[in-house]
């Protein structure tokens, strides 16, 4: 009769190519010896399908924090982290470039000669109107609100190098998808920068051909933000501000 | 390293499981272990996945096995079977699988680390050897043990009765 280690290890095919033969030959004898073997086996599965059920559930968001951050020293607890790591605003672009089309048409407005609103709604591309800019004062990012004839997403909020309070936003209609970086100043948004996606073809369900304009608008943070973008409370008080 | 290290999260995942028996304790031993792989990268030449885990196992045997966290694992056990259950697996196999976790916990540590690296990472007795520091010949015997005390543990029916 064969050791359970020797099942065992060939059960791993860990044993020699002779030591494997010799057991094989002998599981063809002998009947209790498969069933041995097959109890073994049903162990390893077992084991298995328990322990592979940690993948349904969501993989913790500290975790992935991690991975996208500055390495954090030991000491520090992530979730006191003030501001959310810098480089978590690419994955929003990541996100952004799963449902965007071709590159149709972009506008940057470079500095502060941004499009800027005054009065009444600007038909400006991606424009600051109204209800836009009352979007910006107010919305928290990371949910879209639905405007008339389009769909107003704030994506992140964060301060630029002139240490004003900046928000990326999104602005999708039926047939087109703008991202946006617009900033206030002294209580007046202006914005910095619009890149218009055409949405090609459609798309169910968010199911857009992919595309190269996210990338276009990192750069354009790159350049712009001081440091992280805001963590959602920190967000919430520069929005409270304005509203006071 | 990071894009490596994210790939690898979910297997670690299912390693820091098996050895905590606990949903919120392996994500809780993951995220420690990651942040001591990012303050504490491989050295050159060495391979993430076998330092990760070799932290990863070092991290639960300081930590989260003096904390009797497994205890309450043990306790945790059918609650989060039922919620995770796929509702798609026969009556048995459900009895069996929640009676997995509570076999994986009268193991000798130093078992059911071993079977948690073959059994559910697929690691070769030599990777195994190498991340747990011991002798292949060592993975062999207590991997063999650690099988025939499931066996047993869960009540399989078959020639090791």
């Amino acid at each position: 009769m064969l050791s359970d280690e020797m099942l065992s290890a060939f059960l791993d095919a860990q044993l020699s190519p002779a030591e494997m033969d010799a057991v094989r030959q002998q599981l063809l004898d002998d009947e209790q010896l498969t069933e041995r073997l097959a109890d073994l086996a049903m162990v390893d599965s077992l084991v298995q399908q328990h322990y592979t059920q940690i993948d349904e559930r969501p993989m913790p968001e500290a975790i992935l924090q991690l991975l996208h951050q500055d390495v954090p020293k030991l000491a520090e607890t992530p979730g006191n982290a003030k501001v959310i790591p810098f480089p978590l605003w690419r994955r929003a672009q990541q996100q952004l470039q799963r449902h965007a089309a071709a590159v149709a048409c972009i506008a940057l407005f470079a500095g502060y000669g941004a499009s800027q609103l005054s009065g009444p709604a600007q038909p400006a591309l991606a424009g600051l109107t109204k209800d836009v800019v009352q979007l910006l004062d107010s919305a928290a990012s990371g949910q879209g609100y639905q405007l008339a004839q389009q769909q107003l997403t704030p994506r992140l909020s964060f301060i630029n190098q002139q240490g004003d309070f900046c928000r990326q936003y999104s602005l999708q209609s039926q047939a087109e998808l703008s991202e946006n970086i617009a900033c206030r100043r002294n209580g007046r948004w202006r914005q910095h920068a619009s890149v218009n996606l055409e949405l090609s073809g459609v798309v169910n369900e968010g199911q857009y051909q992919t595309a190269s304009g996210g990338s276009i608008v990192d750069n354009i943070l790159d350049n712009m933000m001081a440091g992280p973008a805001l963590t959602a409370t920190a967000e919430q008080q520069y929005l409270n501000k304005t509203n006071r | 390293m990071k894009a490596e290290l994210k790939q690898l999260l979910p297997a670690l995942r299912r390693f820091a499981y098996s050895l905590t028996g606990s949903m919120a304790d392996a994500d809780d031993l993951l995220q420690n272990t990651v942040l001591r792989l990012l303050n504490t990268p491989p050295a050159e030449g060495v391979p993430l996945p076998q330092w990760a885990f070799k932290i990863c196992r070092n991290l639960w045997i300081d930590d989260y096995r003096a904390q009797k966290v497994r205890q309450q694992a043990t306790r945790q056990v059918d609650l989060q079977q039922e919620n995770f259950s796929d509702g798609e697996q026969d009556m048995l196999n459900d009895i069996q699988l929640a009676e997995v976790n509570a076999a994986m916990n009268t193991l000798p540590d130093e078992q059911r680390e071993v079977l948690s690296l073959v059994a559910v990472q697929g690691l070769s007795y030599q990777e195994a050897a190498t991340v747990l520091a011991i002798p292949a010949g060592t993975i062999m015997s207590r991997l063999a043990r650690a099988r025939v005390a499931m066996v047993g543990a869960l009540k399989l029916n078959g020639g090791l009765a």
